[in-house]
Formats: structure tokens, C-alpha cells, sequence
């Protein structure tokens, strides 16, 4: 096995046994970037000085949880004196003058930045086809989108240019574009993990989170990047538990999971659901006890994701003026001027005594937290598919103003509650990923986790590859 | 009453093209219908949920963090115009 197709356990496991240097795991990841990212794009930027830092680690003495570790980082976490975007030509030349804590946190514990990842402009879209840079592709057919936002970080974890990924989300963009590229995305709950220095798409329910390569290497990110940070007031100051160290001391016995039914409604592609079924037979066999359960219909936290996202998003791009950083507002592209119009239009006082959408959806998002109340008295997580589908081909976004709500309409009511989930690969449909998802309670990481590592452990759709000799 | 694309462009000054104008109203048409579904719910006295955090009045100490103040080089880095280490800011006021 070459360097950069280990885990990240593998990797630090390796790198501690002295069986090859950070430098060497670098060199490895850079080459399979100089070989593979002409056809697949998911780098936007790479970083010049990660060949040094690895020098450094590999120097370095002191004892760090992810020292010389090579990771990916989409383009909307500010990382000081690299060029970020957020796949956005308004940013296209803007070197932030600071770094987001989430990127500081990897840097303190030892990680590598090699660069920056594609994704859909401002984090808009469930494609990674509206970034101004060109789509990604994904790497198990490059006719096929990676899903997104979060589409180049899942793409570099899926094609082994990195030994794990940071991705974010709003709703959906780090587990659909897991499930998509057949890797591991893991959102902490809202308040988790800070968001200081991640451009604002929706503030209300950004949530960064890793893409990994396995269950147990997205409990180990987590702990590292989890925590109160007095630069994001909406962070939790619960303590991080040692999720990795936890991971394998419960097994699920006794563990209760819903399968709610309008989750598994007509509309999935018919293979998921039959995948879904397994992993339902799977996760019975370990012990877990399963029990069909119905829900608010997911049809409604489109509704409310819509509103609520335009409105948050109409007002963090008014920031963006050219005055202080960046291009004047005439480098907007179309996806961005859809989604701030949409949001003016929900907000504005012309129009409010209409409909009051906006404040309809925020009371059926209270209806939506509340029937996830409800849930959560009698059952620990509920599972389901985390995209209807498999990945879409190339084009499939295009001129279609709700692709990406449609395609996150499994993960929404989640993201508008602030809960955690995880999507992990659970098969495949013509030679495509799906994923499922399992999803808890506002803080309850640790039994996500757990979870989805003891249905990892006895299944091997994880450790399948995509073929990446596209010559 | 029909969205008027251009009216909400010129409040958020984001410049939009007549085509485009064009394109994004039937786009929100589309977008108007799914959010409309929302009125089929009764949400008779429940109150609206603006953030999920579950946290109220954070506050901090009131005293400068030098770790997160940027010079005036660092602030002005990004900039296009600039003039004696401040930054040129469009005319909104015009002689007539």
C-alpha cells in the first residue's frame, strides 16, 4: 500500500514507528495531486511550504496527536498568507491576514495543510459545479458530480491525495459529498466545533467537520478540532470527550434506533433502498434494536432550510463590497445573486405583509426541533439514507434554482435542528457509493460515533477504492 | 404581488442584467412554491427558532485581545485603493 492511501491511524501509527517520515507522506500525497488533479480538480491552491513543515515534524520532538499528518482544507476556512476563496472570483486574489480556528487547532496539534479544496462558490450549492473555478469530478466516474458542498475535500479523501479532509456544513455539504465519493463525513452538532474564520454562508447552522477515511480517524479530528472557542459565542462550553479512546467501549446492545419512514418514502433510487435495509439487518445483528417511526415529513425542512439560508446569506454577503478585501460586487456569480435576491425578498418589509415566510419557516423549524424532541425520548439515533440517490452527472444542477435542496432533503432537518450525524459508505449502486446516515441529539457525537465505527468494523464498503487510471 | 428582481438588486446593489433578471424570477417562482408548502402546517402559538445554540448572553471581558487585532498593514493587505493607511471607500455623496 502506497503512503497516501493509509488511514490516518495507519499514518500516525507509521509515522510514530518510524516506518517512513511526515516528508515521505507528503512527497507521496503531492504526487498522487500532480497525477490525478488534472482530472479530478479538487485542489484550488496548494500550499508551497508543506514539503518544509513536514521537515520541521519530522525534526519537531515534542509529542503532538497529529504530527505530520497531510490534510486537505476547503477553500472557506481563512488559513493566514494562503490564498482563500471560497471558490468565489469576488475572492480570487485575497490572502487572509488571520487564521480560522479550526485550521489553527490541526496546526497546533501537528497537521499539514497541502491545500485548499474546491466546493461550490460561498459554499452555495450540493454539486461543487457552482464554483467559479470549474467543477469537480468525482473519482469513481468522471461523468459523475462529487456532491457538496464539500465536493473537493470528499474527492481528495476518496482519491487518496490526503490522509483526511476538513469539509463544512450547512446542511448536508460534508455527508452528501461523503456519501457521494464513498467516504466517512462526520457533522458535529451546531455549537461544537467553532466557526471562527470559516466565511459565513447560513450562520445558523454552519458546522465544520472532518472526511475521513474511517469512523474512528473522524473521532480522532473531532476531539482535536471540538471545543469552546471565545471567538465563535454560539460554541458550546461542554467539555470534548476522548471520542477516539471511547470509541471501543460500548457495543451496541441496548443501542435504539428509528428508521423513520418518510425517510425511505417512494422517491429514493430503489437500490438505497434495499442498502439501507441491509445496513438496517446489519446494525440488528450487532445489537442494536431498530423500530420503524414516523416524522415530520422531510418535504417541510426544505421549505424552511430555503428561507431561512437565503436570508442568512443575503445578509453575510453584504459584507463583500470590495472596499476592504475582494472584487466589487459585479464578480458575483449567479448562484450567489439567486441566493441573496431570494433572501432580500423573505426579509424585506415590501414584501413581508404577504406571506411572512420567513417567520413561518422559523416556526416550523421549531416544529421540526420539537418532533426530533419527541424522538429522542424514546430512541437514541434514527438512521436513514443520506442522499436519495447516488451521485448525479455533471450538468445535473445546472438551471435548477432547488438542486441542492432537493438533493440534502435527508440531511435538513438535522442541520436546521443543530443535531449530529454521520454518513458512511453502506454499498453501491452501479459502481456508485451510497451512504448511511445515523443521527443523534444535539452533543451526542459519542454515540454517533460509536455507532457508525461498530457498523464500519463489520463491513467493508470503506476500504473499497475507486479505479484512478483515467489514462 | 409579482417579485420585482431589479427593486431587490438595487437595495443589496448587486448589479443584474435585464436576461438575468429574467431567469432568476422564474427560478423564484419555482423556489416560492416549495417554501409555500409551509403554510399547510398550523403553527398556531408556536414561537419562531432563530438560533440552536441554547445559549443566552455570552458575553466577554471587556479588554483588548492583541492576538486578534490586525495591524493597520495587515488590515489594509486586501485592499485595492488605499491612501495614507486608510481605505478609498466609493463617493456617496455627489455635488449636483
Amino acid at each position: 500500500m502506497k503512503l497516501n492511501q493509509l488511514n490516518l491511524q495507519e499514518a500516525l501509527d507509521g509515522l510514530k514507528n518510524q516506518l517512513f517520515s511526515s516528508k515521505e507522506l507528503i512527497q507521496a500525497c503531492l504526487d498522487q495531486i500532480k497525477t490525478k488533479d488534472k482530472y479530478l480538480h479538487a485542489f484550488l491552491t496548494l500550499n508551497s511550504q508543506a514539503l518544509k513543515e513536514a521537515e520541521a515534524a519530522d525534526q519537531d520532538k515534542i509529542a503532538k496527536p497529529l504530527k505530520g499528518i497531510p490534510y486537505a482544507l476547503k477553500d472557506n476556512f481563512l488559513t493566514e498568507g494562503i490564498r482563500t476563496t471560497a471558490s468565489a472570483k469576488v475572492l480570487d486574489e485575497f490572502i487572509p491576514p488571520y487564521e480560522s480556528t479550526v485550521s489553527a487547532r490541526l496546526k497546533a496539534a501537528g497537521a499539514i495543510c497541502l491545500g485548499k479544496t474546491n466546493m461550490d462558490a460561498w459554499a452555495h450549492g450540493s454539486s461543487t459545479e457552482t464554483s467559479d473555478y470549474g467543477p469537480t469530478h468525482n473519482p469513481w466516474n468522471l461523468n459523475y458530480l462529487p456532491g457538496g458542498s464539500s465536493g473537493g475535500s470528499a474527492a481528495a479523501v476518496s482519491a487518496d491525495m490526503c490522509t483526511f479532509a476538513i469539509g463544512s456544513e450547512t446542511a448536508g455539504s460534508v455527508r452528501q459529498p461523503s456519501a457521494w465519493c464513498g467516504v466517512t463525513g462526520f457533522k458535529p452538532s451546531y455549537g461544537r466545533v467553532s466557526r471562527y474564520g470559516l466565511i459565513a454562508m447560513a450562520s445558523s447552522t454552519d458546522s465544520p467537520g472532518p472526511i475521513c477515511k474511517t469512523v474512528s480517524d473522524a473521532a480522532l479530528i473531532t476531539q482535536v478540532i471540538a471545543g469552546q472557542d471565545p471567538y465563535d459565542a454560539t460554541t458550546s462550553a461542554l467539555p470534548v470527550a476522548n471520542y477516539s479512546q471511547n470509541l471501543n467501549k460500548t457495543s451496541l446492545a441496548g443501542l435504539k434506533i428509528a428508521i423513520p419512514q418518510e425517510y425511505l418514502s417512494k422517491d429514493l433510487a430503489p437500490q438505497v433502498r434495499q442498502l439501507i435495509q441491509k445496513a438496517i439487518e446489519q446494525l440488528a445483528k450487532l445489537g442494536a434494536k431498530l423500530k420503524p417511526v414516523t416524522l415530520l415529513d422531510p418535504q417541510y425542512s426544505i421549505g424552511v432550510y430555503t428561507l431561512v439560508q437565503r436570508s442568512e446569506v443575503s445578509s453575510n454577503l453584504a459584507r463583500f463590497d470590495g472596499v476592504r478585501y475582494g472584487q466589487d460586487r459585479s464578480a458575483f456569480s449567479h448562484e450567489a445573486k439567486n441566493r441573496c435576491l431570494l433572501g432580500t425578498y423573505a426579509l424585506s418589509s415590501r414584501y413581508h405583509g404577504e406571506g411572512e415566510y420567513y417567520n413561518q419557516a422559523q416556526k416550523v423549524r421549531t416544529l421540526i426541533i420539537q418532533d426530533f424532541a419527541k424522538l429522542f425520548k424514546s430512541f437514541n439515533l434514527y438512521l436513514g439514507p443520506t442522499s436519495p440517490g447516488p451521485a448525479l452527472k455533471l450538468g445535473a444542477s445546472q438551471n435548477n434554482p432547488m438542486f441542492g435542496e432537493m438533493e440534502d432533503r435527508l440531511v435538513e432537518a438535522a442541520a436546521i435542528s443543530g443535531l449530529t450525524g454521520i454518513s458512511v459508505p453502506c454499498g453501491f449502486t452501479n459502481g456508485l457509493p451510497i451512504g448511511l446516515q445515523l443521527t443523534g441529539p444535539q452533543f451526542s457525537e459519542q454515540i454517533v460515533l460509536n455507532a457508525a465505527h461498530a457498523y464500519q468494523k463489520s463491513t467493508a464498503y470503506h476500504l473499497l477504492k475507486p479505479n484512478l487510471n483515467y489514462d | 404581488m409579482t417579485v420585482d428582481v431589479q427593486y431587490l438588486a438595487k437595495i443589496i446593489q448587486m448589479p443584474v442584467k435585464p436576461a438575468e433578471a429574467k431567469q432568476l424570477q422564474a427560478g423564484f417562482a419555482k423556489t416560492i412554491e416549495t417554501v409555500k408548502l409551509l403554510n399547510q402546517l398550523d403553527t398556531t402559538n408556536i414561537s419562531p427558532n432563530f438560533q440552536v445554540s441554547g445559549l443566552t448572553n455570552i458575553f466577554r471581558e471587556d479588554k483588548i485581545d492583541k492576538k486578534r487585532v490586525l495591524t493597520q498593514t495587515q488590515a489594509l493587505t486586501n485592499a485595492k485603493h488605499t491612501y495614507q493607511g486608510y481605505f478609498v471607500v466609493p463617493a456617496i455623496l455627489h455635488e449636483t
